[in-house]
């Protein structure tokens, strides 16, 4: 089966040109204006999902119809680490996105992930399924669960096979392999989803799994070529359905357990000086655990790398949230004053 | 420009090139044929190249090469000398061979001092043989094409502790004012600590002694290799470049007539023609781009996107009733479009990514394309319905993976041998060069020759447009119902009608 994917990018040329060559400065200045943008709505905290679904809608269309460069980072700067000394220009075009998206994480946080992701945002739309599901009785969400489960595995295992490539294994099928243990993975997680802070753990050894790949020159794809790159690549569109369809069981189970980029900016995201956090004592009543999108939230402990700043919690939460300075410190006083209340 | 007709000019450059194959076996001097890259042989055969008429071992393989190398060989050239055909190539063990195209067995051989990527060219000057090699010792050198014996070398960056390996385009051979020069491009690197130097460059040389007519720096990254046409008496050079701009140069000064900003790097030579009279450029990108653009002002005519990047030079032919331009992409296809107008004819899937530059010659009255693939496949399709015809496979390649999209690959070329068959030259990723030819009368078809997997036109089987064979329709139908029943009872559970919501229990 050929996969022809209707190819539609609007702008096939530079729109910023540096130097006169095919890198294109227009990517890093839309991405740069809409992360610092988030930062000042979620600082202000008024209307910040109108204005979140408003940024992730630009960013769909900038990335995925207007622009023809893709948000290509892991893989890139790799690349263009290489190309340092080489080739300066394309080492800067190649190296600009992920040292601003590094930076801006360091500063405040995952706010790529919640505010311009594209992937993350129709993970997101998907996961009104999830949430549906989440919300019966254990056994028929379990039974729900595996259903979806077996019925998504089928199709991905189907489309994989009709779609397979015709040699390498594995140096060819990289992304089809983690959207395939994405899958497989969520089997283990179900019944353990309300509490699988410790099953996040995964995204750690994705990012380092999948950069040492790059590094030792393996072409890795991922789920998002295929629309960002609009590159007609196999193993990118077996991993995309996979994705977009383990959305469907766990809300943002991609960003959750796998996404190797999030796993790499959730460990930056830990030192970030500015970021969501609880002022208020916690009451423990649990009603904060299902707004987060990500589970990040466990009565009323963040997990910081977990976070990817959405702020659904500022408005809904009776816990208040805001963004503060050292706000680590503020939040662990916050939990220490709690637990010396419970303890009183 | 689809109501443009296709000039008489170029139709006449085909008859030449049947005019001449009748006269004596076809040659292929250069990379892609001739200075315009047309990648289209003069060869005329009456039954596809199915025998395998011998292999040559390129080099010694142990040590010799890192793992993910860019190319094992440059393409092959032909030329006849002295009534006896050769074969010249490069090779990743620095070394130049030279074959006799009946037998395969080397002739000579002339070491460089570093890897040989760059097709190599020939030419007679002066009444010598002469080969044109550019190596990644950042050299170029002219050698004798009898016995390899070394004529000139021009060296183009001297050595440092801290330079890198050269990357050379294909040189080629052009007459302006009346003279033959060799032109060839060439990346240097050195990176010197506060003193870095990177030049893409283009040169300019008397063929006969070596002497540098002309040298410019067209830019900092790499270059594609040069391509040349006489445009309304001006003569130019055409020249890609990794920062994705192509570019028109005054051949005599080295002056940039006109410059594209194109959407990725270019890293394959471009093609030029004549439509309507009209002097075109067709180029491709890495983003899968291919374009047909003025050759005179550099406006771009028309656009079409591949599924994927495309390293591939494209071959242009003539059907019955239409000019097709064809080239390999990473999306596994071999893609045919109108020269014209940039719509799609045919579109042929292999195993694997379509690096190479195909290469184009007559079976029968049909125009045939060759075209290797990475999953180590040649084949052979229809030029007007792009059925599969042969495919011959080689072995393995040498590195467990490939690095995509830093790589210019090897390609098929085809000349004629002195009996009149056809000979298809093909570097396998394997590190060999097979040659392929018709069968004799009487001949009969062994393991090691190509296969015959589709249409032909004196046969009437099924065509085939995939390299893998169809799903049945069990396969095609029973999975997706199943998975889709599975979700559909999911989603009844999660969205049944409940008499009270209740509360989420873990």
């Amino acid at each position: 089966m050929r996969i022809d994917v209707p190819l539609f990018k609007i702008m096939a040329r530079p729109l910023l040109p540096i130097s006169g060559s095919w890198v294109d400065a227009s990517p890093f200045v839309i991405f740069f204006g809409i992360l610092v943008a988030a930062h000042l709505l979620l600082k202000r905290g008024k209307n910040v999902q109108f204005w979140r679904r408003i940024s992730q809608s630009v960013a769909a269309f900038v990335f995925i119809i207007f622009l023809h460069r893709c948000l290509c980072m892991l893989r890139s700067w790799i690349f263009a680490l290489n190309k340092v000394g080489r080739n300066d220009v394309i080492a800067f075009g190649h190296l600009c996105m992920f040292a601003l998206l590094v930076s801006l994480t360091l500063a405040f946080g995952r706010l790529f992930c919640g505010w311009l992701c594209p992937l993350g945002f129709f993970s997101e739309f998907l996961s009104w399924v999830g949430r549906a599901r989440r919300r019966l009785p254990r056994a028929q969400r379990l039974l729900a669960g595996y259903l979806m489960l077996a019925g998504t595995l089928t199709l991905v295992t189907w489309f994989a096979y009709m779609t397979r490539p015709g040699t390498q294994f594995f140096a060819e099928n990289i992304a089809a392999f983690w959207g395939a243990f994405l899958l497989l993975y969520l089997a283990v997680v179900l019944p353990f989803e309300f509490g699988d802070r410790k099953f996040k753990g995964a995204r750690y050894v994705s990012a380092v799994l999948w950069m040492l790949l790059s590094v030792i020159g393996v072409f890795v794809t991922s789920p998002w070529c295929t629309f960002f790159g609009d590159e007609i690549d196999y193993s990118s569109a077996v991993s995309l359905a996979a994705v977009l369809s383990g959305a469907l069981i766990v809300p943002m189970a991609w960003c959750r357990y796998l996404c190797p980029m999030g796993g790499a900016l959730g460990w930056i995201a830990k030192f970030a000086p500015r970021k969501l956090a609880n002022s208020t004592a916690c009451t423990s009543c649990g009603a904060c655990d299902s707004i987060c999108p990500m589970g990040a939230l466990n009565e009323g402990e963040i997990d910081h790398s977990s976070c990817i700043t959405c702020g659904s919690c500022l408005k809904t939460c009776g816990f208040h949230f805001q963004i503060t300075e050292g706000a680590a410190d503020s939040a662990k006083s916050a939990h220490d004053d709690k637990e010396g209340a419970a303890d009183g | 420009m689809g109501r443009i007709p296709i000039s008489l000019a170029f139709a006449l450059l085909l008859c030449a090139h049947g005019a001449w194959s009748a006269e004596k076996p076809a040659e292929w001097h250069t990379f892609h044929h001739d200075s315009a890259r047309s990648g289209l042989s003069p060869v005329r055969m009456d039954t596809p190249p199915f025998a395998r008429a011998w292999t040559f071992d390129l080099g010694d393989h142990t040590w010799k090469y890192c793992q993910g190398a860019s190319v094992w060989s440059s393409c092959a050239v032909g030329a006849s000398i002295d009534d006896a055909m050769r074969v010249f190539i490069g090779c990743y063990d620095h070394n130049i061979y030279c074959l006799d195209a009946e037998t395969g067995k080397e002739i000579w051989r002339f070491t460089t001092g570093c890897l040989v990527k760059a097709a190599p060219a020939f030419a007679w000057i002066d009444g010598v043989p002469m080969l044109f090699v550019a190596s990644s010792d950042r050299c170029f050198y002219g050698l004798d094409a009898r016995t390899g014996r070394k004529l000139w070398n021009f060296e183009t960056y001297a050595w440092t502790y801290t330079v890198g390996e050269s990357l050379a385009g294909a040189p080629l051979l052009a007459r302006v004012n009346g003279k033959l020069v060799l032109y060839a491009t060439m990346w240097n690197s050195d990176r010197r600590p506060l003193r870095t130097r990177r030049a893409g460059e283009l040169f300019a040389f008397d063929p006969a002694t070596g002497k540098l007519l002309l040298r410019t720096v067209v830019s900092e990254g790499h270059l594609t290799p040069p391509s040349f046409l006489d445009v309304d008496g001006k003569p130019m050079i055409f020249i890609g470049g990794e920062d994705g701009v192509m570019r028109g140069i005054d051949a005599v000064t080295g002056e940039q007539v006109w410059k594209f900003i194109g959407d990725h790097r270019v890293d394959a030579a471009p093609l030029l023609t004549r439509i309507g009279g009209q002097p075109v450029l067709f180029l491709t990108n890495a983003w899968g781009m291919v374009r047909c653009l003025s050759a005179a002002s550099g406006r771009s005519i028309w656009r079409y996107k591949a599924g994927h990047e495309s390293l591939s030079t494209p071959a242009l032919f003539k059907t019955t009733d239409k000019y097709v331009l064809v080239f390999g992409a990473s999306d596994r296809c071999v893609h045919a479009v109108e020269a014209k107008s940039g719509e799609l004819m045919w579109k042929f899937q292999t195993g694997k990514y379509v690096i190479s530059s195909p290469a184009v010659a007559v079976v029968g009255d049909r125009p045939v394309v060759f075209a290797n693939s990475l999953d180590n496949n040649l084949y052979l399709l229809d030029g007007e319905e792009g059925h599969e015809i042969m495919r011959f496979a080689s072995g393995d390649m040498l590195w467990p993976f490939e690095t995509r999209g830093m790589s210019i690959w090897s390609s098929p070329s085809i000349i004629g041998r002195a009996d009149g068959r056809a000979l298809v030259l093909y570097p396998g990723h394997d590190g060999k060069l097979y040659a392929l030819t018709q069968r004799e009368p009487g001949q009969t078809a062994t393991a090691s020759d190509a296969t015959a997997t589709g249409w032909h036109p004196e046969q009437e089987t099924p065509a085939r447009h995939s390299s893998r064979p169809p799903a049945g329709p069990f396969v095609r139908t029973v999975p997706p119902l199943v998975g889709l029943s599975l979700l559909l009872a999911a989603l009844g559970i999660v969205f049944a009608p409940r008499r009270s919501a209740g509360t989420v229990s873990r």
